[in-house]
């Protein structure tokens, strides 16, 4: 057994943004979580909760609402726009402007055909999905007050609107509110501030289900637009609330950082008249919770406090397996330090530049187990920002300590350095093809770095004392081209590099 | 040595009612509660006790309405049996025996002849692990049926009745252990069982405490040990299982209950906060607050108009219309320690020791009830763990019960002793004791002992205290020198030391011509009138634990008991030890109406009593292994009228009763075989024939017949001729009423039958002057013949003309009344 020593590496100071919403597609079990800075990053729930794709995010840009359409994704925010994500090059497709405003919710309808948005000037806005875009088709009857929350009808003829003290059901043929639902106000000193339904859910059987900021869970009766039953949940807001897919459950996220979970149980064993029942209450965040989904058998919950957090439903699973504990996501799947392992660098990664740090030295030898002592403590050597409005995506640094690279979604640098004066110079002339990359890695002889591209190619670049050369791309076989490069690692002893792909 | 023959251990007045639960009954007229061997029934309006229902021969272990009868009602007990009663007549109907202890009793209107209990497990009876039972009740007329079909229907379910609750119609039963939840479908035969976690990770403990069911919905509530309620829903289902949790308490929930309706969920703990909850929306929830103490049971009325919670100081709070307290029963308040002994007052004849904090209780043991609470510290209580506050700790009644003295002390840490000797006089027209003197730090240290001179004839009142700082002080009344409108008050008059050694114990012989103090293991003895020191008395080389002259004939004699295990008697006549014996005594006292004495021996874990008189060597009663631990408070109590016993073992207990209290707080009594009967006898007793079948009509039947057969046992002492007539009557009563004839046909006949010996004499007087008409000449003799024996002829004529009248009965008896076969 070689012997090493062991670096206490407490100077990256990483900090993971809160999760603004969230959005569960059942068919591909798929996650999607956006987070405050703009990132959206895609969970595989099938494949172990793997932090499948990160889209990094863009200055401005930060998605109040996630909507899936079958594989493709949407958001909308409060920049008034409304974007669809090519999953597959991890970067915004297209943006389009709705005109209404900051957009509080997207929702799109059962049969994939129509998306609508609910605006900050009272509109909801209909959008008609075509293959590559979708397009503006109509405006909802204009209310007053902006739509906080949207959800259709399975049938995919109403919309239950949620705004400011009401709840309105639209005919989404006719464009006219068939309802107008008056949510009660909080008591107290909360009587004169209008209430909020920060989130709604409409089930098959017509029956609606609001969550709102005088911290009630109200049940509508969606066809004769009455109250049926009201749960106080918090007495703060209800931000978030999710169904699961046969409706027999309903999950209420609460700014206190619980998730209260309501069951659609018959009162009497074995009869069929069911209500609504407030059943379990979990408590795994410290703060608001601001996304949810209920899954088959788990409710997903993600918020302020950044973590998202995968509790089974122990009634769903087996106990006593993997499936039936308790997950936390907190730390990024994917590396976000590169080590430069010859010159002993460390380069960290954050959303809107890089740090370059000497690790600390000793001299001293010691059995194992101890503590050396430090001659050399560890030292800041380069902060680099970024340029442009894009979050870095990736970056590297090659082992020999001379070589610096990072991509955003819309640019590739790459940078020498002299590790003895500590300078930078921009490596000016770069392959053509060279724009941007999802993953980076130099070879151990840091003679060649790689950079996987779009559509899944990776490109071998020579790199010389002082400029680079193009050399060739390593291209998949046509026809799997939907999938992208995600992790580059070398044998550098064998030279041999694998690549995977998903 | 004398064995104890028919003398047992009792409960007998001041034993616990907030045990169990109580039972509402259907009109809410009436409470019923398991207290001790008993069955108490109390009226929910006036808060007294109607009847003793009597008769188990161990602690009552639950009491429940019967389903089908709302009249009647079950009680089992640790004895092994389930007894039925009337509880409007407090009359007992029937005893099941069951045969195995049973702990709790469960019972659904939806099972019929049914009952459920809680018994150890059939296999051996002394193990821990329990279980439930159901028990088909055989329909049989006897009085004491053994209830033989015994089915398990959930093994190893906890003993506590609260943890066991039937759910809406009777289609299951829930049954709560440990962490363990089990619910029994009887239509499926099928249990589910749910676990939850032993320990999260936030401390809360999750055990389960107490289970209630919806009658409405199927719903199971379950109150946990961290103080959480969980509602348990959709449990027909291995998985699919689900609960809410709702939060208030603090600490454990000890009990929970569905109103009937099903409209509000009730629970209590600790906090001694009724909590009431709205079902299905329980973020609403009303509190009655301030309740005294802990909350151990809730009870509701069936038409929910009745709240009744039992506390932990022996108390029910019956609560009307869920806001108001309408009715408080207050048994005998125990606390942890009674640092008072044991007292008699001598006015009230009731018993006196600590109650509430700061207060002394008088408790009629006669009559099993609280008289009063009397303040001594006078200083609101704080209810706060860790607080040092006044408590009294020794109190005093001289002979005539027209004075008394408490001492109250705090101890608080880092400060001193605070100390108060109050006296009390007893005031006629308020029929309450006074505070007359408060003397403030009467010793430098804590008051050992204190004891008032008991002649009866002397002219003032002396109260002798000895204290830890090594003097014993007399304090006596004096009028007030100062000012005319304050009445006498009470001052010291001598304060005496021995040695700097620190006395212990004080005691005035009967006549009160002398004071025994006790300083370690010297007993001085003291003359009050002078107080000069007579003389000392000592066996060393253990201090002196216990103090106490003989009274009347034995009065020459003072005993003492040491902390070597010695009992000694000193007589006082040559100041010399009469005798000594080896037993570690941890309670001596003396019988102040006899010359008994009393000591308690701690031995071997238990304890033995030996009765004895100082004068005889013999001891007059003992009785081995009363109860278990050490028994530190006993005391006799004056009867208020005196037995009759003439055997030598139980002559003891005729003027007085001893009782004690046990390691456990129980107040146990020694009661003779005698008196027991007496007192079953007293308590109503059905009588019922063998051959009828045990219903209402026939209870009016019984007693009417009864009456009867006194009546003619009587009659036929004065004459014979009704022991022929009462056959008729015997055939009249013995047919079922339903098959009979009207009463109007009847009654003629019935009456005339009764009548006979009057109407017959001259019937007969008229027959044979027909007689003498006809046949004068021929018959002569014979009509001279009649007044010689008319007895004979009578009853020949009284015999055919109830023949006559049993044909009568016959035919109608004949009638077809097989119908009628199946109802019996």
């Amino acid at each position: 057994m070689a012997e090493f020593k062991v670096h206490r590496v407490r100077f990256f100071d990483y900090m993971p943004t809160a999760i603004r919403a969230m959005a569960f597609n059942p068919r591909t079990e798929r996650l999607a979580v956006a987070r405050a800075d703009g990132a959206l990053e895609i969970f595989n729930f099938a494949d172990n909760y793997f932090q499948e794709k990160v889209i990094p995010g863009q200055d401005g840009r930060a998605a109040e609402a996630l909507c899936w359409l079958g594989q493709r994704l949407f958001s909308a925010g409060l920049n008034g726009e409304i974007t669809e994500y090519d999953l597959e090059n991890l970067r915004p497709r297209y943006t389009v402007e709705a005109y209404g405003g900051p957009i509080w919710s997207i929702s799109s309808n059962s049969q994939g055909t129509l998306l609508a948005v609910g605006c900050e000037d009272g509109t909801v806005k209909i959008f008609e999905i075509l293959e590559e875009r979708i397009q503006f088709q109509r405006n909802l009857d204009r209310q007053k007050g902006r739509i906080i929350s949207l959800c259709w009808h399975p049938s995919g003829t109403l919309i239950a609107a949620g705004m400011m003290d009401m709840i309105k059901i639209f005919d989404a043929e006719s464009g006219r509110a068939t309802h107008r639902l008056l949510v009660e106000r909080g008591v107290g000193a909360s009587k004169s501030r209008e209430v909020v339904v920060w989130s709604i859910a409409f089930l098959s059987d017509h029956t609606i289900i609001s969550g709102d900021s005088a911290g009630k869970v109200q049940v509508w009766d969606g066809l004769t637009g009455t109250l049926v039953r009201t749960h106080l949940v918090t007495k703060w807001d209800v931000l978030a609330l999710s169904s699961s897919q046969d409706e027999s459950s309903v999950v209420a996220g609460t700014s206190e950082g619980t998730v209260v979970q309501f069951q659609f149980l018959s009162s009497n064993v074995g009869q069929q008249d069911k209500e609504w029942v407030r059943t379990r209450t979990f408590k795994n965040h410290s703060h608001d919770v601001r996304g949810l989904a209920h899954t088959d058998t788990a409710v997903v919950s993600g918020g302020m406090d950044t973590q998202l957090v995968v509790r089974p439903l122990l009634d769903k699973v087996e106990k006593n397996t993997q499936e039936s504990a308790l997950r936390k996501i907190a730390f990024p799947h994917r590396s976000l330090v590169c080590c430069a392992k010859k010159a002993g660098l460390l380069l960290f990664q954050f959303p809107d530049h890089l740090e370059l740090w000497r690790l600390g030295e000793s001299n001293g030898h010691g059995s194992p187990g101890d503590s050396l002592p430090v001659k050399r403590k560890p030292e800041k050597l380069i902060q680099l920002k970024r340029k442009g409005e894009d979050h870095i995506s990736c970056s590297a640094v090659s082992p020999c300590g001379g070589w610096l690279a990072y991509s955003t979604v819309s640019s590739f640098r790459l940078y020498r350095l002299q590790n003895n004066t500590i300078s930078v110079t921009k490596v000016s002339r770069l392959p053509k093809d060279l724009r941007s990359a999802q993953q980076l890695c130099f070879s151990s002889d840091s003679t060649k770095l790689f950079a996987s591209s779009c559509r899944s190619s990776v490109l071998v670049v020579d790199l010389n004392q002082s400029d680079c050369k193009y050399l060739h791309t390593l291209r998949p076989k046509s026809g799997e081209t939907q999938s992208c490069c995600y992790v580059i690692a070398l044998l550098a002893t064998h030279g041999v590099m694998m690549f995977v792909k998903m | 040595m004398v064995g104890h023959g028919d003398i047992r251990v009792v409960h007998r007045g001041g034993s616990k009612i907030n045990s169990r639960q109580p039972v509402i009954t259907q009109d809410s007229r009436f409470l019923l509660c398991a207290s001790g061997e008993c069955v108490k029934v109390f009226s929910t309006s006036t808060e007294e006790c109607v009847h003793d229902l009597r008769g188990h021969t161990d602690a009552v272990t639950g009491v429940l309405l019967k389903p089908s009868n709302h009249l009647q009602a079950y009680s089992c007990s640790a004895d092994g049996t389930v007894r039925l009663w009337d509880f409007t007549e407090g009359i007992h109907i029937k005893t099941y025996v069951i045969g195995y202890p049973v702990y709790s009793i469960y019972a659904s209107a939806h099972h019929g002849g049914v009952i459920f209990v809680v018994t150890p497990m059939l296999n051996d009876k002394r193990s821990e692990v329990f279980q439930l039972v159901a028990v088909h009740l055989p329909q049989s007329g006897d009085q004491l049926v053994e209830a033989l079909e015994l089915s398990a229907v959930i093994s190893d379910v906890s003993s506590n009745p609260a943890a066991n609750c039937f759910g809406k119609g009777g289609e299951f039963i829930a049954s709560a252990k440990g962490l363990h939840l089990e619910v029994f479908f009887f239509k499926k035969q099928k249990s589910y069982r749910f676990s939850l976690k032993e320990d999260n990770k936030k401390g809360g403990k999750n055990t389960f405490m107490c289970v209630a069911c919806h009658q409405k919905e199927d719903c199971i509530a379950t109150g946990h040990e961290d103080g959480k309620i969980r509602l348990w829903r959709n449990f027909n289902h291995k998985k699919e299982y689900t609960y809410s949790t709702l939060h208030w308490h603090h600490s454990a929930v000890s009990s929970l209950c569905f109103t009937p309706e099903g409209t509000n969920l009730l629970s209590g703990g600790l906090e001694s906060v009724l909590v009431q909850w709205r079902y299905n929306q329980e973020s609403q929830r009303d509190f009655l607050p301030r309740l005294g103490s802990a909350i151990t049971h809730i009870a509701v009325s069936p038409d929910g108009a009745l709240f009744c919670t039992s506390h932990s100081d022996n108390k029910i709070t019956i609560i009307q219309s869920s806001v108001k307290v309408s009715a408080v029963i207050q048994g005998l308040v125990k606390g942890e320690s009674v640092r008072t002994d044991l007292m008699v007052d001598p006015r009230s004849k009731s018993l006196v020791l600590n109650g509430k904090p700061g207060q002394l209780q008088f408790y009629s043991l006669q009559r099993d009830k609280l008289l009063y609470n009397l303040d001594i510290v006078q200083q609101e209580y704080i209810h706060e763990s860790g607080l040092e506050q006044f408590e009294v700790v020794k109190a005093a009644f001289d002979a005539s019960g027209s004075w008394m003295a408490t001492v109250e002390e705090r101890n608080q840490k880092a400060a001193e002793l605070e100390l108060n000797l109050k006296l009390w006089a007893f005031d006629e027209q308020t029929q309450s004791f006074v505070l007359n003197t408060t003397i403030s730090t009467p010793h430098e240290a804590r008051i050992t002992d204190m004891c008032f001179c008991h002649a009866a004839d002397s002219q003032t009142t002396m109260l002798v205290s000895t204290s830890k700082d090594g003097h014993f002080k007399a304090w006596q009344l004096s009028a007030a020198a100062h000012t005319e409108d304050e009445g006498p008050s009470w001052s010291c008059d001598f304060v005496g030391a021995y040695h700097s050694l620190v006395p212990e114990r004080c005691c005035f012989s009967a006549d009160g011509s002398l004071l025994a103090v006790s300083f370690q293991e010297v007993v001085t003895v003291w003359s009050p009138a002078s107080w000069e020191l007579l003389t000392t008395l000592s066996q060393p080389p253990q201090a002196i634990r216990d103090l106490c002259f003989g009274r009347l004939s034995c009065s020459k004699y003072l005993l003492g008991t040491t902390a070597s295990k010695l009992l000694c008697c000193w007589n006082l006549l040559t100041c010399s030890l009469e005798w000594s014996t080896t037993m570690d005594v941890s309670l001596l006292l003396a019988d102040p109406l006899t010359e008994n004495m009393a000591a308690f021996c701690f031995q071997a874990g238990g304890t033995d009593l030996f009765v004895f008189k100082p004068s005889e060597p013999r001891p007059l009663f003992s009785h081995k292994a009363v109860c278990s631990g050490k028994v530190t408070r006993a005391i006799f109590s004056p009867r208020e009228e005196m037995l009759e016993s003439c055997e030598e073992s139980s002559q003891w207990l005729n003027r007085s009763q001893l009782h004690f209290l046990t390691q456990y707080m129980d107040l146990m009594t020694f009661t003779t075989k005698a008196e027991e009967d007496r007192l079953l006898a007293s308590s109503r007793q059905l009588v019922v024939d063998d051959s009828v079948a045990m219903t209402p009509f026939y209870l009016l039947l019984g007693k009417h017949r009864q009456q009867e057969t006194e009546d003619a046992v009587s009659s036929s002492l004065s004459s014979d001729t009704v022991p022929q007539s009462s056959a008729a009557i015997k055939q009249l009563l013995q047919t079922p009423a339903h098959v009979m004839p009207s009463t109007s046909y009847l009654c003629s006949m019935f009456v005339q039958s009764l009548l006979i010996s009057v109407t017959d004499t001259r019937e007969e007087n008229k027959h044979a002057e027909e007689k003498m008409d006809s046949e004068r000449e021929e018959e002569d003799s014979e009509e001279e013949m009649e007044p010689s024996n008319p007895r004979p002829q009578q009853a020949s004529e009284a015999c055919s003309l109830t023949k006559a009248q049993l044909r009568e009965l016959r035919r109608v008896r004949k009638q077809d009344h097989s119908w009628s076969a199946g109802f019996l």
